[in-house]
């Protein structure tokens, strides 16, 4: 593979003496759309984090774009372009939502150029009539695409989605699956997800973690009649 | 519903015309007020309008930024020592209140960035503030030796500094402010804060203060760097206090430990508590209202002053948890939806 976004080389996180991460070799081409699974503690999620400078590797390297982020304050990340959605909606409740979005687009935009792009991600994804509303009072989903907004704004090189449709009812995660398609149009995803329905939809590329190693990586269709997987984690739910 | 009162204008909204309309006949009746009152409720006001300035400094921090710094107390004796000890020394006034600006705003940055950069947890920053409040009143107060002196100027410990130089007229320095215009110039001081941190509100600097209050790590997410946000607005916040505490070294006038003391810096936090901690307003009126309400049971005869705050907090916290002001705006608003739908 030619064109290299993102890569780790042998990443490690301990906690005491576990080994949530154990050497991790991964490489992500840019413009991908890579899904990252798992059964529960495989370690996916420790390895978002660390992705996301979140947490602090033990040992190892992060490279985006040939630069070393292993180290980098979690202000840095956004600014080198990766864009960041974690599981839980991290939104500013207190605040409508246009001011959600104005705050993301005002970080790398003048005042002209942020309003017009927040305009465009309120209408693009739909939330322009409740531009005005408090989004901690919104419905979970309304919530998690103020967030996708806050995202698609911020014009990322790269964005780390955790889960992005948890919670969500199967129309809405039908449009978040269609706003993934879009988003991955002009920049690079991952994507950790352990709804199996969701990432047959999705999916081109799938990165399996078993017991905080890289147990397969392969396309959908390839993952799905590998044996050793459907051991681990497809067992049940890959043949239902 | 309780989140849209009228208190909690969504950030980068600017004012309405009314508020300025507000504003201005505020400050042109406070101004006016020399003309009608008796010269002791001039003297009175004076000191409650320098005390608003210290619940500003406060408002803004806790209200807008989300951290409570229990010890702003420890830039109002700075403030007031500052401009004292200068004063003193040189005979030069205005300069002196630049320097109590300065002062405390170096103080402010130096405590800010160990505590800010070194990330510890909005609690912990409440406990160290108080700390260092308290040390600097031990400190100030162990210095009753004739060995402790900054210039030509004792420091007198317990005692502190009964000879604060009245503030002299900036454009013709032989003559010192009256009681009125003193008046004057605080009520100015407070009108011009007051106006300034409201429309710093409305800047991104502001806005994005107000985004970290919400959710710190989400502005990190999207590359702000929260650090220096939190520390600037902390030295800015320290420079008002400061300001304020020259102010009332001046009132005084008197430079005291106690400027730094417990008392102090409880009474600040029962301002802002009760005014409303979501507004500039409120505050202003909580520190106006509890100064005067002390006076006040002070010249009844009460003498239980600190039991009857106490139960006047103890009411605040349970039945306006907003505060004054936004409960009253939450009424109004209320009252207007209920004709409305008639």
């Amino acid at each position: 593979m030619a064109d290299i976004i993102l890569e780790t080389r042998g990443l490690e996180k301990r906690f005491g003496g576990v080994r949530a991460i154990a050497g991790v070799d991964f490489k992500l081409a840019r413009g991908e759309l890579r899904c990252l699974i798992g059964p529960n503690g495989a370690g996916k999620s420790t390895f978002f984090k660390m992705l996301t400078a979140q947490l602090r590797p033990s040992s190892g390297r992060i490279l985006f774009d040939g630069t070393d982020i292993s180290r980098a304050q979690p202000h840095q990340i956004s600014r080198l372009g990766i864009g960041i959605k974690n599981q839980v909606p991290d939104v500013y409740d207190g605040l409508s939502v246009h001011e959600n979005l104005w705050l993301a687009a005002r970080f790398r935009q003048d005042s002209e150029l942020a309003r017009s792009a927040v305009k465009t991600a309120l209408e693009r994804l739909e939330l322009d009539r409740i531009s005005a509303d408090i989004v901690g009072e919104l419905a979970h989903g309304q919530r998690q695409w103020v967030e996708f907004g806050m995202i698609m704004v911020l014009e990322p090189v790269i964005v780390l989605l955790d889960e992005p449709t948890a919670g969500m009812s199967v129309e809405e995660t039908n449009r978040t699956a269609d706003l993934i398609h879009e988003i991955n149009r002009t920049t690079t995803v991952i994507v950790v997800e352990h709804d199996m329905q969701f990432i047959r939809q999705i999916a081109k590329q799938v990165t399996v973690f078993h017991q905080g190693s890289i147990l397969a990586e392969d396309t959908m269709e390839n993952i799905q009649q590998n044996q050793t997987v459907r051991d681990v984690y497809l067992g049940v739910s890959g043949r239902a | 519903m309780a989140l849209k009162i009228f208190a909690l204008d969504p950030p980068g909204t600017p004012p309405k015309w009314w508020w300025w309309l507000f504003v201005g006949t505020a400050a042109a009746a406070l101004l006016l007020m020399p003309e009608y009152l008796e010269l002791y409720v001039i003297i009175d006001l004076t000191s409650y309008f320098i005390f608003a300035l210290l619940a500003l400094s406060m408002s803004f921090l806790w209200g807008y930024l989300g951290i409570l710094s229990f010890g702003q107390t420890a830039f109002f004796g700075l403030g007031g020592y500052g401009y004292t000890v200068l004063a003193l020394n040189t005979g030069e006034t205005t300069g002196s209140i630049f320097f109590a600006l300065a002062l405390p705003m170096l103080f402010s940055a130096i405590v800010g960035y160990f505590m800010i950069y070194g990330r510890i947890s909005d609690i912990y920053l409440s406990v160290i503030t108080l700390v260092v409040t308290l040390i600097l009143e031990k400190g100030v107060r162990a210095t009753s030796g004739d060995q402790y002196v900054i210039g030509s100027v004792r420091l007198n410990g317990q005692n502190g500094i009964p000879t604060v130089p009245a503030l002299k007229i900036p454009w013709n320095t032989s003559v010192e402010f009256s009681f009125e215009g003193f008046f004057q110039l605080a009520v100015v001081l407070m009108v011009l804060v007051y106006v300034g941190l409201r429309m710093l509100l409305l800047t991104k600097y502001g806005r994005v203060l107000v985004s970290i209050r919400e959710n710190e790590r989400r502005t990190e997410l999207l590359g702000y760097d929260a650090r220096k946000y939190k520390l600037s607005a902390f030295v800015i916040a320290g420079g008002i206090a400061g300001l304020s505490g020259a102010m009332f070294a001046i009132w005084g006038p008197l430079a005291h430990p106690q400027m730094f003391g417990l008392g102090r810096a409880a009474d600040v936090i029962i301002w802002v508590l009760i005014g409303g901690k979501a507004t500039l307003i409120g505050p202003i009126a909580g520190a106006i209202g509890i100064e005067y309400l002390k006076v006040w049971l002070g010249t009844q005869g009460v003498g239980q002053v600190p039991f009857v705050l106490g139960l006047v907090l103890m009411v605040f916290v349970l039945l306006f948890q907003q505060g004054v002001l936004p409960s009253l705006g939450m009424v109004i608003s209320y009252a207007r939806q209920s004709l409305r739908r008639r």
